[in-house]
């Protein structure tokens, strides 16, 4: 079909070709001139950039060398707080999300009574608008005396937030999951625990690494369930957000292009590595199809 | 797991205890201790949700019903706020403005991602080729929201590239300001940040297709449209309602991209929410969530009627 396409296939071809074109520019550009903007020396963010110095990335790791900042009005904003804050919550959310979730989703491979119930309820976190989630915790436990921070107030929220979508990922793995390699293992006299350890675990390596990158990822760019359940303590989207609210300098540009940078080395390389993986096993799934 | 420990004890225990284990003793001790272990493993999880949404959320129901005296919350039974939510012009308006916003942000995904995901199931035929463009395709999901955010004032600003161009081309002298601070900008700044959550799915659901189908389906006289519309995308459907599913959910509760990128000129509910919560209204704030939860659950509710996306798991 495919070497045989109509005149109306192959002018479709070239619209979605092009409207996939014109997406990806719109994905891509805006990060392209803020990594380049990144690099101008004026206060400004004008387009084009007149010189291209390391002015604002030295700015961004010296927030207290004040000497570095000489345009009027221009805010001093040190972002480390906020960066490790971020990256601490991530971590935390991202263990405590997968431990429960993997925990959650070994207990549905077994039929218990509220199946169902406890499946909406698990997802829940997941559907609720952001905003009224932070909203809920943040009046129910401002009533009852727990004060906001992000070890409090913020895990809670961060972890309900990402559960769910870690809870997805093991069912997806497991629903694809051989059983029968847990009673070889077993009817060889491996406890439920050793099975678990040498069998279960190591086949979900993939969807374990994907969960927490996942947890990490949804926790560490969360904004609007955030907002208000961290109290005093800042977060790095608010921090980016609040500096931008007062006025958007090249500093907020080159902290932007520097964590973009990173998120998406970090991605690509678990994807290539998950696809790798995820092919050895359909080779061996194949090979072993194929004897008889 | 619990079936191998009980596969091993009758053997050790057979000659100390003299009763004989039937099948179905067997059967109904399994059944408790899958039951037990189960209820072992979900409930952290259970227990961890309920405390952080399921009692927050009748929480905030409650509180919808209180009255502020000043700034501190009295318990109490008054209808006033929903009165006021209920009556007043503005929140229903909001109500609206809301539901067209996200009417209309999701129509433009939906056709975009539906159109980039049979580009790249179908027309592209290296399959490197098509694992490089879904990711590339995929890939801005994982740069920060707010820093997407950010990224569209280089690109739209006064001071970014298109007004260079358009001042280098001399059309007009003055920035043009279509693309910021207004609700076209807003809605095209959504349309790019959730059209992701589309492209994946739908490139997925229009790959897993058996292509004899649809060569059946020509062979037989059907044109290529007609395939499409009766034949492919019924059968992409999970695809497409995962991708809503998702781009929904952050949609709804979406309010720093009408800040930053809509100027804030025709608040939507989320953005509302907060604004009501930071000036310490928290019977309103509650009241509007309430409608909020209620809107998205039902909309996400109807979502799934029309594909349940847990026969995909």
């Amino acid at each position: 079909m495919s070497q045989l396409l109509t005149r109306g296939e192959r002018a479709f071809r070239l619209l979605s070709g092009v409207t996939l074109a014109l997406v990806l520019l719109l994905l891509y550009l805006p990060l392209l001139l803020m990594a380049v903007l990144s690099f101008q020396g004026e206060a400004r963010t004008r387009f084009p950039p007149t010189e291209l110095t390391l002015a604002s990335f030295r700015k961004l790791f010296n927030p207290s060398n004040l000497d570095l900042f000489t345009i009027d009005g221009e805010p001093i904003i040190n972002y480390f707080p906020a960066l490790r804050l971020s990256l601490m919550l991530g971590l935390v959310t991202a263990i405590v999300g997968t431990s429960l979730a993997l925990a959650a989703a070994l207990g549905f491979r077994q039929k218990f009574m509220g199946r169902g119930v406890v499946f909406y309820a698990i997802c829940l976190g997941m559907v609720i608008p952001g905003i009224v989630l932070g909203l809920g915790v943040r009046i129910f436990t401002d009533t009852v005396g727990i004060p906001a921070h992000w070890y409090t107030t913020g895990i809670l929220v961060h972890v309900a937030w990402t559960l769910p979508f870690s809870f997805l990922v093991f069912l997806i793995f497991l629903n694809r999951f051989d059983r029968s390699i847990e009673t070889a293992a077993a009817v060889l006299g491996a406890g439920p625990f050793t099975v678990f350890r040498t069998v279960t675990l190591p086949m979900l390596r993939p969807a374990l690494l994907g969960s927490l990158l996942f947890g990490f990822t949804l926790s560490f760019d969360e904004m609007q369930r955030s907002a208000l359940v961290l109290g005093t303590d800042q977060n790095l989207p608010r921090a980016i957000l609040s500096a931008a609210t007062i006025r958007i300098t090249p500093v907020i540009y080159s902290i932007g292009t520097l964590i973009a940078t990173v998120s998406l080395v970090l991605v690509t390389v678990y994807l290539v590595l998950f696809e790798r993986e995820r092919s050895r096993v359909a080779v061996t799934d194949a090979a072993r199809a194929e004897e008889p | 797991m619990t079936e191998p420990a009980l596969a091993h004890q009758p053997s050790s225990s057979v000659s100390s205890t003299p009763r004989e284990i039937s099948n179905v003793d067997v059967e109904a001790v399994l059944r408790r201790r899958a039951r037990r272990s189960a209820l072992l493993l979900v409930g952290p999880a259970v227990l961890w949700m309920s405390i952080a949404v399921v009692v927050p959320l009748a929480f905030l129901a409650w509180v919808s019903f209180w009255r502020l005296d000043g700034f501190t919350l009295v318990h109490a039974w008054d209808p006033e706020t929903w009165d006021f939510v209920l009556r007043d012009a503005t929140f229903r308006s909001l109500t609206l403005r809301t539901l067209e916003v996200v009417t209309i942000v999701l129509a433009a995904v939906v056709v975009v991602g539906t159109i980039c995901g049979y580009f790249l199931a179908r027309f592209v035929r290296s399959r490197t080729l098509q694992a490089a463009l879904l990711l590339l395709s995929i890939l801005p999901f994982w740069i920060s929201y707010e820093i997407r955010i950010i990224m569209w004032r280089p690109l739209f600003g006064s001071d970014g590239l298109v007004n260079y161009l358009v001042s280098r081309v001399g059309v007009t002298s003055e920035p043009i300001t279509l693309f910021l601070y207004n609700q076209h900008a807003m809605i095209l700044a959504m349309a790019s940040l959730y059209v992701v959550f589309v492209i994946g799915p739908m490139t997925w659901g229009f790959g897993r297709i058996d292509r004899e189908v649809v060569m059946a389906a020509r062979s037989l006289g059907a044109s290529p449209w007609r395939c499409f519309w009766t034949i492919e995308l019924p059968l992409a459907k999970g695809g497409l309602v995962a991708g809503v599913f998702f781009s929904a959910i952050f949609l709804f509760g979406d309010f720093a991209t009408e800040r930053m990128i809509g100027g804030a000129q025709s608040p939507m509910l989320a953005g509302t929410i907060e604004d009501n919560a930071n000036l310490l209204q928290w019977p309103t704030a509650a009241a509007l969530a309430i409608v909020l939860t209620v809107i998205s659950l039902v909309f996400l509710g109807v979502l799934m009627k029309m594909h349940d996306l847990r026969q995909e798991l």
